[in-house]
């Protein structure tokens, strides 16, 4: 998924800042409660103490009052009720804490008898009480009973002063001694009221949270100046405790008992809310006071400031956000104008600008480049188009240069058509881009004869193809003059390696037809050898070899000469066709040889075609890489030769034989019925057979060792002109001109045995060749001609 | 195209036996001082070392003076020619002579076209010998 900077931003920022801010609110909150709570419990503390302490010093107070009303009957002369309530009264009036006091003596210990005067404060008054009074009888009390018996002071427990308008109460009974013995008790009644008033004002004032508060709870387990419990009414402490089984009250009275001050967070058992209990002991009377601090209320303060903590870090986030926003807009704002630059781009609209001056320096000098990266494109479209027009028009041109090269090929088809029963003549030409090296060309030339060229200039495209042109112009204007192909040959290469300062050279083959004859004169430049396709096969015409046209200035050119009898074909080509290559393999000889022997074609024209749909078939067209071109030139004699030339082709002899001497009757029977089938006179007759014979005999002789089993072939092609006797064989090839030149007819009885037989031949044959080492054999053939003909 | 008539190998072998028919035979008569042979039929490549074989006996039996009479010969090509050659040097160095009578007129044109009528006697019948 794609995230923009803006949300990473954020993503990495905002759990960071939380939990950064989490971990202050965390700390500050935990030490802000410690020291809160600290703080809360030295203060809850101090206040319980304080409280404590005056209960302490009234109570104190309250104790050393009637100790020193104590000594006071112990220590005095005599007894006498006088003393004993004046001391009483004194002790009142002195001591404002003190409520109500009186001295009850045992009856019988002194004289005073069952004696108990009480004095105690009635508004601003003090009233008088008397304890022996029948309905109440002192000696029955506890607070009288208690120090008799135990014969130490006893605090009595908290009790509501019925008589005195409800006055919560406590009294100290100290026993009195006078000489060592036990008289009697004094007591002091001390009023809690003022005390408990301000215990409960503690809690209306607020001292102690908003609803904090503080009590007491005595020794006994009562609860003092709790704002539920009645002291008296209420069942104490433990009891309740008993009762309920509540877990919290069982701890807070467990808190009591323990005489340590103490600072607990527990559950309030009376209003069921987490608080803090502080209990203080109070030593005078074993009290314990209590503070119940509300856990809320402690917290409240940090719960604000936490509130306020978060409210910021809040605030903080909010900040960061809209900063981020901000910074990661200045950020990104340029680089989506870059994108929708970059799209603009991409839909070609490579002149839309943005501006520079925007975004901090690295996008700034990316917008920079990518206006840079508009107008170079933009520029380099321009180039190409320019170039391509310009392309177009060079191939424009180079389209009309190749129908101009095309059209100075010779167009017409078939080219001489006063002649069509006798040559059948086609030239084709395709050149490997728009125009070529290669050409062809036929014409007539003086003494009715067909003169043709074929050609391959050295490299390919336009630079060749104006050698080309020119070439063909120089040759035919040479050639129309009459010369025989050698000659032509010479001097085209005269004028075409004057000035040729670009080095470059044309293969090239010129020859001459005389259609009424079937004679072909032949002259090579450096141009692979054509081809003869008769019945008996595909030959190569060895012609005599030479360097190519424009090469070199001042060289001779030789020429042979052919029969190209009826039915046969000669074959020109350039080696666009056997060096056709696709990939490492050429097309090669061997498969045009099997291309052509096929024989699926039956003219000129189609001859050429065959060939070109093999060679595409062996290799695209549009991977053709260099000029192919063919002239094929046939022999199909006369209109009326034709239908001889027919009869000639069905009587045509194909001899395959071995080759031994028993063969030579039997092919000179052969040979006498063909020739004079043909009509030959019997003398001829006589001279065919002999020059066979004695070609047949050479071959078996020379070529073979004795006894070897191997074949040759020997073919009689008769045409309206002669016989053409051709024999093929597969062995040693012979020093043809050697053993020619061994006879020379003026025998001797000295005379060595060799060479008349070839001497012969020579001599009877029109025609005489011998052909080493072509691709067939080596081809030693006789041309005979019809007595008509010569 | 029409397909190019063939003449197999099988053919001519079956047509051997007639080929050896015409194979040459020789006839050896005594005239005078000459011993008259007379070959008949081809005299070419593969008859010749026959004639050959049949001069040279011929001569090893003594005969010093040869005469050919080649009426019979149907057809000579130039292996006979040098039969007739290796023969006449060989009867020249025994002293002796050859002499060719009454050739055929094609045999007689190859020895008039190869140039050994020149060097060889040859006369129209037995009548011409000496």
């Amino acid at each position: 998924m794609r995230i923009s900077i803006r949300t990473q931003l954020l993503a990495a920022l905002i759990p960071a800042i939380i939990v950064l801010f989490g971990l202050v609110v965390f700390i500050s909150f935990k030490d802000s409660e410690k020291t809160v709570l600290e703080q809360i419990n030295r203060e809850a503390y101090e206040l319980a103490r304080s409280h404590a302490r005056e209960f302490d010093v009234l109570f104190e107070s309250s104790r050393k009052i009637a100790e020193s009303l104590t000594l006071t009957y112990s220590t005095a002369p005599a007894l006498d009720m006088g003393l004993v309530e004046r001391a009483i009264v004194e002790n009142l009036l002195n001591n404002p804490q003190i409520y109500g006091s009186t001295a009850s003596f045992i009856p019988e210990s002194t004289d005073l008898g069952f004696y108990g005067p009480y004095y105690y404060r009635s508004g601003d008054t003090i009233a008088f009480s008397d304890l022996a009074a029948r309905d109440y009888d002192y000696r029955k009390w506890d607070w009288f009973i208690g120090p008799v018996k135990k014969l130490e002071p006893v605090w009595s427990d908290l009790y509501l002063d019925e008589g005195g308008g409800d006055i919560l109460m406590v009294t100290y009974s100290t026993p009195i001694f006078r000489e060592s013995r036990l008289i009697g008790v004094a007591t002091v009644d001390i009023a809690l009221d003022n005390l408990i008033l301000r215990i409960k004002k503690l809690q209306e004032e607020k001292r102690i949270g908003e609803t904090g508060y503080a009590f007491i709870i005595s020794r006994q387990g009562r609860f003092i100046a709790h704002p539920e419990k009645e002291i008296l009414s209420d069942e104490t402490i433990f009891q309740l405790t008993e009762k309920t089984n509540d877990p919290d009250l069982k701890k807070l009275a467990g808190l009591i008992t323990s005489l340590a001050p103490n600072f607990t967070e527990m559950r309030d058992p009376f209003t069921g809310k987490q608080a803090w209990v502080i209990t203080t002991h109070i030593e005078s009377t074993d009290w314990t006071f209590v503070i119940v601090y509300p856990r809320d209320e402690i917290l409240k303060p940090l719960e604000i400031l936490r509130n306020k903590i978060m409210l910021f870090a809040g605030l903080v986030i909010l900040l960061v956000i809209t900063i981020i926003l901000g910074l990661s807009n200045r950020v990104t704002m340029p680089i989506r104008r870059l994108v929708k630059q970059a799209d603009d781009y991409a839909r070609g609209h490579f002149s839309e600008k943005i501006n520079e001056d925007i975004g901090p320096s690295e996008i700034q000098n990316l917008s920079s480049a990518l206006n840079k990266l508009g107008d170079s494109i933009t520029e380099q479209i321009e180039n190409v188009r320019q170039t391509t027009a310009q392309k177009e028009g060079y191939r424009q041109e180079l389209l009309i240069a190749a129908d101009i090269q095309q059209s100075i090929l010779p167009q017409k088809n078939p080219p001489f058509p006063e002649i069509i029963d006798r040559l059948d003549l086609f030239g084709i030409n395709r050149a490997a881009r728009e125009v070529g090296g290669d050409f062809f060309d036929y014409f007539d030339i003086p003494g009715g004869r067909i003169g043709f060229v074929i050609a391959d200039v050295s490299d390919k495209g336009a630079p060749s193809s104006i050698f080309m042109a020119m070439t063909r112009i120089l040759i035919r204007e040479i050639a129309e003059r009459g010369l025989h192909p050698a000659e032509i040959l010479r001097r085209a290469n005269y004028m075409l390696a004057k000035d040729n300062s670009s080095a470059m050279f044309v293969t090239a083959i010129y020859g001459d037809y005389d259609p009424d004859s079937g004679k072909l004169r032949l002259a090579s430049a450096g141009h692979n050898p054509p081809l003869i396709i008769n019945s008996g096969g595909i030959r190569e015409i060895k012609l005599p070899v030479s360097l190519p046209l424009g090469a070199l200035q001042n060289i001779q050119f030789e020429q042979a000469e052919i029969m190209l009898a009826i039915g046969e074909t000669l074959f020109l080509y350039t080696d666009g066709i056997t060096e056709a290559f696709c990939g490492e393999k050429a097309y090669g000889m061997d498969r045009l040889a099997a291309t052509i022997s096929k024989r699926t074609w039956d003219s000129a024209q189609s001859l050429a075609e065959t060939i070109l749909e093999d060679i595409d078939k062996f290799c695209p067209p549009e991977e053709q890489a260099d000029d192919i071109t063919m002239v094929v030139l046939r022999n199909i004699g006369s209109a009326m030769e034709h239908k001889t030339r027919t009869s000639c082709i069905d009587n045509a002899v194909h001899l395959i034989l071995p080759a031994c001497t028993e063969i030579l009757a039997t092919v000179s029977l052969v040979a006498q019925k063909t020739a004079s089938r043909m009509g030959f006179e019997e003398k001829e007759i006589q001279h065919i057979i002999l020059a066979l014979d004695e070609t047949l005999n050479n071959a078996i002789m020379h070529s073979y060792p004795p006894g070897s089993s191997n074949k040759l072939q020997v073919i009689l092609s008769p045409h309206e002109k002669g016989i053409r006797v051709c024999v093929i064989d597969y062995g040693t090839p012979f020093d043809f001109e050697t053993s020619v030149k061994r006879y020379d007819g003026n025998a001797t009885i000295d005379q060595p045995v060799g060479g008349i037989g070839l001497f012969l031949v020579k001599t009877l044959a029109d025609e005489f060749y011998y052909e080493p080492g072509t691709f067939e054999g080596n081809r030693v053939s006789f041309v005979k001609y019809l007595s008509t003909n010569k | 195209m029409k397909t190019v008539a063939k003449l197999i190998i099988g053919v001519i072998l079956g047509r051997k036996e007639h080929s050896k028919e015409k194979k040459m035979k020789n006839i050896v008569s005594v005239l005078g001082k000459w011993t008259l042979v007379a070959p008949e039929g081809r005299i070419d490549g593969h008859t010749s070392p026959e004639l050959d074989l049949a001069l040279r006996e011929i001569i090893d039996g003594g005969a010093k003076n040869v005469a050919l009479d080649l009426t019979g010969v149907e057809y000579m090509s130039s292996a006979g020619l040098r039969v007739l050659l290796a023969t006449y040097k060989t009867v020249k160095a025994l002293e002796g002579d050859m002499a060719l009578i009454s050739p055929r007129d094609n045999v007689a044109e190859v020895l008039e076209i190869s140039g050994f009528s020149g060097i060889f006697r040859i006369i129209d019948n037995s009548q011409g010998l000496d």
